[in-house]
């Protein structure tokens, strides 16, 4: 069966002035999805965020939200989407009751029920009666999220919305944007610069960097990415010189520290099991002590994300 | 619409929830209160030239004692006698009694007619009981009158209208009654003094003491000391300025606090299209004009009318024209006046809101307005006193309407019309800078 196309931006183009900022990007979401944005500072993700929610105009692209073209039928796309772009602003003399209220007329929504719902739904029932400048920016975060489901959009375009969230504040938001794409059908679109934060959250990515799309991947396909980079090993051993003349390995791939006691070696990840064996017995048979082998760090989502990003951005550079 | 309203109930909100907006609405009360009393008369305007001066009594006996002893007729003595002890009595400058004595005095002694000592018995005794609907009508029947004071006579006695009291009338008795007298003596009226007469004696039948069109918009303070209430309130309008400022406030936050406080982003994530945004914060800002305006002219009316301090006092505006007078009711231009002085306000608080819209800087729309609405006047009375003809092309030269229809224009030749096209045209700049920046800015 096909899913069904909720946002789709094609041929997207977005300079100010004479700096390009987006240049072609395309993408697809689809219905009961959680869609990761990923890119470092600077990429670009903000600026498509406001293209798609109408607070910037486009050059040149289309951009279609549930069938409905956002230039030709912008309060139809528009009601189809919810949104928070970069930091959740509220007015600060308001409660943010009266804020959702504000929401609430906007949209048209009379129900006072349904505030009530998306109120406990981000867990702000206790507070909601208080000035929004008493709030911490994660509980405005919450609150956020709270006016962007209030019209029950088909899609939830959430611009960094794990800032200022405490762990646990990270896991329930988490899950409560599970649920709205895998048990209520919502596209949800999270952009972010943390990769692990979209391993655990998202069914695919996107990835863009310099205002350019390097390509869209589900969590699966990254993965299998990492496989052929390397991983570091710590060995802790009476004699790291020596030991790392025992192990025969290429010179780039391990490293001795002052005290010689420390020996880390970078490991090939598909062969990874047989590798380690293998030094594991010759550093022994060689006669030098073992005492521990730490995995140093392993391969991640985040160097897939470093090593994909970093070829179009000069040396690391803010694009 | 429902929509459009609901818009429009949010943009209050996010007005009136605010403590300084309060703390603001407050004081603009307060001010308003504050100078309608203050500027309130402490006693009522003397209407009445009459009894103007009693120190020329003494001089008035002197003189009339001069001019009998200069007499040499036949009945010399009789006649000084008695009219000496007319003349005894407290003569005011220009009171019945003066005339009535003068009568006698100027008429021509040294003909060879009887002395009327009946005549001059009789008005001796009207002056005594202070009776003068008895000398009235007794100079009416016997004595030979000018025009004026013909009419003068019989006018007080069909009115019952006392002729020297210090009421409004009598200032107007008296320049109805000279204006006929010159009538006679040149057979013929100019123009201008047609259309008085007309004026002052519908004044005098229609009992109407205050004319409000006598009032200049540009001259409000003094028709506050009229101790009127239709004038006081008409005179109050200039605290319309107290609304304007307020709104001038409130209308530079508008779009700009959205800005400086980022809640722009998720004012227009909503599915609605800008130019609605704006127009129901337009919408907002100047229906709020309206009804502050509404409340401070109600306030004003309320203070007017509890310190009037002549109830019965009537009130119209009367214009003429062609010696016809032509009437409007005094509530009627009341409101007028307070609605043509409200222009300014619609005027600047449109420019401000162009100003937040376009800037976005709420500090940059309130300077400006003040400058606008302090120094555009003047401006505009600068140029007009330097001859500085183009300076008629300036908004501010046609914001006073009520003084261009009343013909008294800054600038030569100045029409309603004009001036009505000049803000016409300034308001339409004002609101396509407005929209075309917030439809168009990037956030
Ligand atoms: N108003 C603006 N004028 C000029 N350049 C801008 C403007 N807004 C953003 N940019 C540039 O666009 C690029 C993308 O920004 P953004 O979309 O905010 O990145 P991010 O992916 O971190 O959200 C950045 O290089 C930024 O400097
Ligand atoms: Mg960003």
């Amino acid at each position: 069966m096909e899913k069904e196309v909720i946002l789709d931006i094609k041929y997207l183009d977005k300079s100010y002035g004479s700096t390009t900022v987006l240049k072609n990007i395309n993408m697809q979401c689809y219905a009961g999805e959680v869609f990761g944005f990923l890119g470092p500072n600077g990429a670009g993700k903000t600026t498509t965020i406001k293209i798609v929610a109408g607070l910037i105009k486009k050059d040149c692209g289309v951009v279609t939200v549930c069938g409905k073209d956002l230039k030709q039928d912008f309060e139809g796309a528009l009601s189809c989407i919810g949104a928070i772009v970069e930091n959740p602003e509220m007015y600060k003399y308001l409660s943010g009751l009266d804020n959702m209220k504000q929401y609430a007329r906007m949209r048209g929504i009379d129900d006072p029920r349904r505030l009530d719902e998306v109120i406990s739904m981000v867990g702000m029932s206790n507070r909601i009666k208080e000035k929004v400048s008493r709030y911490s920016l994660g509980m405005r975060q919450r609150l956020g999220v709270a006016q962007a489901l209030l019209h029950q959009p088909k899609l939830l375009i959430l611009d960094e919305p794990m800032n200022g969230l405490d762990p646990e504040g990270i896991y329930e938001l988490r899950m409560i944007l599970k649920r709205l794409a895998h048990e209520n059908g919502i596209c949800v679109v999270v952009s972010s610069h943390i990769m692990s934060e979209m391993e655990q959250l998202c069914d695919r990515v996107g990835i863009i960097s310099g205002g350019r799309m390097i390509g869209t991947y589900t969590v699966e396909e990254l993965i299998d990415q990492g496989k052929d980079t390397f991983c570091v090993y710590e060995f802790k051993v009476s004699d790291a010189g020596k030991a790392a003349q025992l192990c025969g390995l290429d010179e780039k791939h391990y490293d001795v520290n002052a005290e010689n006691d420390i020996l880390l070696c970078s490991i090939k990840s598909d062969t990874e099991a047989d590798t380690l064996a293998d030094i594991n017995r010759r550093i022994c048979a060689g006669g030098v002590k073992l005492y521990t082998v730490t995995p140093k760090s392993t391969k991640s989502l985040e160097d897939v994300f470093i090593s994909l990003t970093h070829d179009s951005q000069g040396g690391g550079q803010i694009a | 619409m429902h929509k459009f309203m609901a818009l429009m109930k949010n943009e209050y909100i996010k007005i009136l929830k605010k403590t300084s907006s309060k703390v603001f609405l407050v004081l603009m009360f307060l001010s308003v209160i504050f100078i309608a009393l203050q500027t309130l008369p402490s006693r009522p305007y003397d209407i009445s030239r009459a009894k103007k001066n009693t120190n020329t009594t003494v001089d008035r006996h002197i003189d009339l004692r001069h001019k009998l002893e200069d007499e040499k007729p036949p009945y010399y003595q009789e006649k000084i006698d008695l009219l000496k002890e007319i003349t005894l009595y407290n003569l005011y400058s220009g009171s019945w009694q003066e005339q009535a004595i003068l009568s006698i005095v100027n008429t021509d002694l040294s003909s060879e007619d009887e002395f009327p000592v009946e005549t001059v018995k009789k008005i001796k005794e009207y002056i005594t009981t202070d009776d003068w609907q008895g000398y009235f009508e007794l100079a009416l029947k016997e004595q030979k009158l000018s025009a004026g004071t013909k009419w003068k006579y019989k006018f007080c006695i069909e009115k019952n209208a006392a002729p020297d009291d210090s009421s409004w009338r009598a200032e107007l008795i008296n320049d109805v009654q000279k204006t006929l007298d010159s009538s006679e003596k040149n057979n013929d009226l100019s123009k201008v003094q047609k259309d008085e007469l007309a004026l002052w004696t519908y004044q005098l039948e229609n009992d109407i003491a205050i004319n409000l069109s006598d009032y200049h918009s540009d001259n409000f303070i003094v028709s506050l000391f009229r101790g009127n209430k239709w004038s006081m309130w008409m005179g109050y309008s200039f605290l319309i300025h107290a609304v304007t400022i307020l709104l001038i406030i409130f209308a530079s936050g508008s779009v700009a606090n959205e800005y400086s406080h980022g809640t722009i982003k998720f004012l227009l994530v909503n599915p609605v299209k800008r130019w609605k945004i704006l127009l129901s914060k337009y919408c907002t800002i100047i229906s709020m004009g309206i009804i502050l305006t509404a409340i401070v002219f109600i306030i004003c009316g309320i203070i007017a009318s509890i310190s009037d301090f002549d109830n019965s006092l009537k009130a119209a505006s009367l214009t003429v024209k062609d010696a016809q007078v032509h009437r409007s009711s005094a509530f009627f231009v009341v409101f007028k006046t307070w609605a043509l002085n409200s222009l300014t306000m619609l005027v600047v608080v449109t420019f401000t809101f162009s100003v937040s819209s376009f800037t976005r800087k709420s500090a940059a729309a309130i300077t400006l307005s003040l400058v606008f609405l302090l120094l555009g006047a003047t401006l505009s009375s600068f140029l007009s006193a330097t001859d500085s003809d183009w300076g008629r092309f300036l908004l501010f030269s046609n914001l006073d309407i009520q003084n261009i229809a009343d013909g008294n224009p800054l600038f030569y030749g100045q029409t309603v019309e004009f001036a009505v096209f000049v803000i016409i045209e300034h308001m339409a700049v004002f609101l396509i800078t407005a929209f075309d920046a917030f439809n168009k800015k990037d956030i």
